[in-house]
């Protein structure tokens, strides 16, 4: 039998504010169990919650980012549930009135994902479970998240983890979030039913939780999508739950059913007045937002992409792939005047590599844009070989450092002039008489050899392609 | 010293100091020794400090002792709300309001008693027992901030603060003889106040006459930037008030709160102040506001709804009572049914029913609509009258046990202070005469919001005509 | 008409104990005042604004700097019960 699948992505993300979202206490993630507490976020009595400016921005910027419809007036309401990591026993969110509703995200090649809705809420502390008790570290209480909502419209495990992969990205490009997955700054559950092909009505939904990766995410759909095939192929019902993913064992088992139904009794928060978002705030929005992931990508294949010898799809992915590389790619070919080509194999190749040694941090990186374009434009030139370019570049990138200064010092700067070559031609033909004579009877590779030679003796300095010209005119004189 | 320091009023005894007649630790003494000697009867106070001056700019109350209810966090103090769930809580924070008398160099004196958590309108409520009304011991003091407003009676302390949520402010004055004010929803901060009804609280100013409510207004009134509903506006110096001239001012009578179930003599005295306030020049108008009669229903809704929410941070987690259990679930339940009085628990389960699914629309979506339309009864009266002048209560103060066993009866008690607080409009209660039993009977004003500056005048202009706010108990006398 | 299974429900929700007799008393309560409250629907409320407050202000808003009063320590020393810095409680079954 062919199933559709059905999947609904509910992403909760955490704004990079330096404030919680209703009192001031510090969002940082390097602080001792419960340093950054006061008593509004652990619900002491009196307290009242004041709303952070910041997170209304970064909050609105997202919702402008995915393309939603902003509801102008909005207002807090409180969700009312008994947990001990949430001090009030209600959590500040929004219910009726989202910041955002019906928006979307295209997700490259072209899929387009809709956005059922975009809002503000507060996250609950952290439980630390022990030996026969647990524990409660409240420096998580009150940071505020938001949480995005798709509508149940992608298809795939594979679209899901792109969508994952996008909407990060996009997040990222709009400085709203670190959503680093593994501090817990981005959380992700899912929902998935199967149903016949063609068939209207929607089938029996399933929500899974506790996906620690965007691969965690995809597995466990695949495996939840293959489960479910398997029940309706023989004819079981799929029954409504929610079921845990677990990493290890790579299988989802049910969540045990809590006693009592939900019941949250959402009401609107009285402690807080509405808020009016207005053109002025959102033009501010919309003015930080630079250039979108989708934006940037069409740009680039079609500057640097749809021609003869232009880069790949895969590699532009690549270059877009952090907001910071890509602005890095463009300022270096505007200093190379337009040689994107040798640029991009240069940052794809050499650059990533070091970059990648020390977990691509490029906070990490001291080279500037001006001084890789000159590596580059170096190498093309011949002033220095590959290697030596790989050289100069670890060392401005690690170390920071003009170029020419780094070359003069570590006397990396190629011999192209004939006389400073013809000293280590001279020894290299006077050593190798057997390559000479190789040459001399047709073998024309055996210069390759002598080549080689004269690079050893120069330190790599040599211009290989110089070097070799005026072997093969010295070998050829000597045949004559 | 003067042995009648006492009778003085707080901006009188503020002056004194300011102008050196008076010694700020000997005037704190001399409260604590009427406490120590009055307040075993009345048992108005649940905690006296030890005397703590601070530095005061050059503040017209600087070193006046003043009482705080229950309910209002001090730093490094116990915070109860009489209730046995907070019973050994410390407050890690200075309220706004706390603040601000701090910063005037006021005496904070101790913390006055209360219904538990403000619920309720007896100061029966409490973990600590009743406070006692001090013009007749057998009765109640009103409540919910009875405590502060006997002690003010009494001559305890010169003044109070208390919060008023449906009348708590307003009904103890009315019962005691002395002038309660619950200033407009958002004019002084909420920030430690111990959440009741947190669309309806406000802090008010409990004293014995108009000039003291004007200058304590002037100290705690103003926006803060710790709660978001606080106002804006400019706070007019409202000493400035203090002008016994009403002619021209337009009173609205409202017929719907002079319908039966009044006391007559609560209506003789009310016809008494009106006349007051006509010789004075002030033109009296009927009025109407049609939808009087829903304001009980929709209050108890509304409070107990945000209550319910508001007491879920009781849990027995992060500070407070705990009753241990190796189960968690247990605990919660068991802190919580040892911790809450009857009344809180009653309050939490209507709130919890009304806004449970299924019952939402019914109850609480229907209570915030009519909310709408007793607010514009208000908005409609105000394009025509300056102030509303009704009864308080309809009764004056009922025995201790008269009503504990029927809360219902106790809720209706408040109907004529329940509908300021929906509306948000300011409102105050006067002494405007006694029972023939000797006691005190209470007049309310309400004003247009942040209108506070009318209610002073008028109630200024009235004291300047009438003795009633200088009776003191016979208690007070020992 | 609150009956005991309501009042379980809402005690459940609630999170309080309550005792079978008080479970009586409390359904009898209840019922009384919520039929008082019923007289709410004697109001046609059809297209009236809800009002959820008395607010006088909108965009009350606060500037993203860190307010640290640390008092983590006073309220740490407010904790029925704590190890390692944090509060501590029975066992979370999750």
């Amino acid at each position: 039998m062919n199933y559709e699948i059905i999947i609904g992505l509910e992403v909760h993300v955490q704004l990079s504010t330096a404030t919680k979202a209703f009192c001031g206490c510090s969002t940082s993630f390097e602080s001792s169990p419960n340093e950054n507490i006061c008593p509004v976020c652990c619900g002491y009595p009196g307290v009242l919650p004041v709303f952070n400016q910041r997170a209304l921005q970064l909050a609105l910027r997202v919702c402008l980012a995915l393309n939603c419809r902003v509801n102008q007036r909005i207002y807090f309401e409180r969700k009312n549930y008994f947990y001990p990591d949430l001090p009030k026993n209600y959590q500040i969110s929004q219910y009726k009135l989202p910041l955002g509703e019906d928006g979307f995200m295209t997700v490259p090649p072209g899929k387009k994902v809709w956005i059922q809705r975009v809002h503000i809420e507060e996250d609950a502390g952290k439980l630390i479970h022990k030996q026969g008790y647990s524990l409660i570290d409240l420096n998580r209480t009150g940071i505020p998240l938001l949480e995005i909502v798709t509508l149940p419209d992608i298809n795939s495990p594979q679209e899901a983890f792109s969508y994952l992969n996008f909407l990060k990205l996009t997040l990222q490009y709009i400085d709203v979030s670190s959503c680093d997955m593994e501090k817990g700054y981005l959380r992700c559950d899912a929902n998935i039913s199967l149903k016949e092909k063609g068939e209207k009505a929607l089938g029996t939904k399933v929500e899974l939780k506790n996906m620690n990766s965007f691969r965690g995410v995809r597995d466990a759909l695949e495996y939840e999508s293959r489960r479910q095939a398997a029940c309706l192929e023989r004819k079981q019902p799929i029954i409504q739950e929610t079921r845990l993913w677990d990493e290890a064992e790579k299988k989802s088992v049910v969540m045990r059913v809590k006693e009592e139904a939900h019941d949250y009794r959402y009401f609107p928060e009285p402690d807080l007045a509405d808020f009016v978002v207005d053109k002025a705030m959102i033009e501010n929005e919309k003015k930080s937002i630079e250039e979108l992931p989708l934006d940037k990508y069409e740009r680039f294949r079609k500057e640097y992409g749809l021609r003869d010898g232009g880069l790949s799809d895969g590699e532009i992915n690549t270059l877009i792939s952090n907001k910071w590389l890509a602005n890095f790619f463009e300022a270096s070919v505007k200093e190379a005047k337009g040689d994107f080509k040798n640029v991009a194999n240069w940052i794809l190749g050499p650059f990533l590599e070091i970059t990648n040694s020390f977990g691509g941090d490029y906070s990490m990186v001291y080279i500037t844009p001006t001084r890789f374009a000159k590596i580059v434009s170096y190498f093309v030139e011949g002033k220095i070989n590959n290697l030596a370019a790989k050289r100069v570049l670890a060392i401005c990138l690690k170390d920071g450092g003009g170029v020419d200064a780094v070359i003069e010092r570590e006397g990396l700067s190629q011999v192209s002039s004939h006389d400073g070559l013809y000293s280590y031609i001279d020894e290299a033909v006077s050593q190798n008489p057997e390559a000479v004579s190789d040459f001399l009877q047709g073998k024309r590779q055996a210069v390759m050899f002598l080549v080689g030679q004269v690079m050893k003796k120069s330190k790599g300095k040599a211009n290989p392609k110089v070097a070799k010209e005026l072997l093969e005119a010295r070998l050829k004189n000597q045949a004559k | 010293m003067s042995k009648d320091l006492f009778k003085l009023g707080a901006a009188d005894i503020g002056r004194a100091i300011k102008e050196s007649k008076l010694d700020r630790r000997e005037v704190f003494s001399s409260f604590c020794e009427r406490i120590d000697k009055i307040d075993k009867q009345l048992k108005s106070f649940v905690e006296v400090y030890d005397y703590f001056s601070y530095q005061g700019n050059d503040s017209s109350l600087q070193g006046v002792p003043i009482a705080v209810k229950d309910n209002i966090c001090l730093e490094a103090r116990r915070i109860t709300c009489a209730s046995r769930i907070l019973s050994s809580h410390i407050s890690v924070y200075d309220a706004t309001v706390i603040r601000r008398l701090k910063k005037e160099g006021l005496t904070i004196v101790g913390t006055t008693n209360m219904d538990e958590f403000a619920f309720g309108s007896s100061t029966e409520n409490s973990c600590y027992g009743p406070t006692k009304n001090p013009w007749d011991l057998e009765r109640v003091p009103g409540g919910s901030s009875g405590g502060s407003a006997a002690a003010v009676a009494a001559r305890l302390v010169p003044f109070a603060l208390g919060s008023d949520t449906g009348g708590s402010i307003r009904q103890p004055a009315s019962f005691c003889g002395v002038v309660g004010f619950k200033p407009t929803y958002g004019r002084v901060s909420r920030f430690g106040l111990v959440a009741f009804g947190s669309s309806l609280d406000q802090i008010g100013p409990i004293t014995t006459n108009f000039v003291d409510s004007a200058h304590l207004l002037n100290i705690i009134c103003g926006f803060d930037k710790y709660d978001s509903t606080t106002s804006k506006k400019k706070v007019p110096d409202f000493t400035k008030f203090l002008l016994p001239d009403i002619k021209g001012v337009k009173v609205g009578i409202p017929k719907e709160y002079y319908g039966k179930g009044i006391d007559p003599q609560v209506n003789s005295a009310i016809q008494e102040t009106i006349n007051i306030l006509k010789k004075e020049g002030a033109q009296i108008t009927a009025v109407s506001l049609p939808h009087t009669e829903y304001a009980v229903a929709t209050y108890y809704i509304i409070a107990p709804c945000e209550a319910s929410s508001n007491l879920q941070r009781f849990d027995g987690i992060k500070y407070g009572l705990r009753e241990p259990s190796s189960d968690l679930l247990e605990l919660y339940k068991k802190t919580r049914q040892e911790g809450f009085g009857d009344e809180a628990k009653r309050r939490i389960f209507i709130g919890t029913y009304s806004l449970s699914s299924g019952y939402y629309d019914a109850y609480y979506l229907r209570a915030l609509k009519v909310r709408t339309l007793i607010k514009k009864d208000f908005d409609d009266v105000f394009r025509k009258v300056d102030v509303i002048l009704t009864p308080t209560s309809p009764l004056a103060a009922f025995k201790l046990g008269e009503k504990t066993k029927d809360p219902l009866s106790m809720y209706l008690s408040d109907a004529f202070t329940i509908s300021a607080n929906l509306a948000g409009n300011c409102a105050v209660s006067f002494p405007c005469g006694f029972t023939k039993e000797n006691l005190p009977i209470g007049a309310q004003l309400i004003g247009r919001a942040f209108d506070e500056g009318a209610l002073i005048k008028m109630g200024f202009c009235y004291q300047q005509n009438s003795d009633y706010h200088k009776r003191i108990p016979p208690i007070a006398l020992q | 008409m609150v009956n005991k299974k309501i009042v379980d429900y809402v005690a459940a929700l609630a999170r309080i104990n309550v005792s079978e007799e008080e479970k009586e008393h409390l359904a009898g309560q209840l019922s009384d005042i919520l039929a008082y409250i019923d007289k709410l629907k004697e109001l046609n409320v059809d297209g009236v604004e809800t009002t959820r407050g008395a607010f006088s202000e909108e965009n009350i808003l606060r500037k993203d700097i860190v307010d640290d009063k640390k008092l983590s320590g006073s309220i740490m020393k407010n904790a029925p019960s704590q190890e390692e810095g944090c509060f501590k409680i029975p066992q979370v079954i999750e």
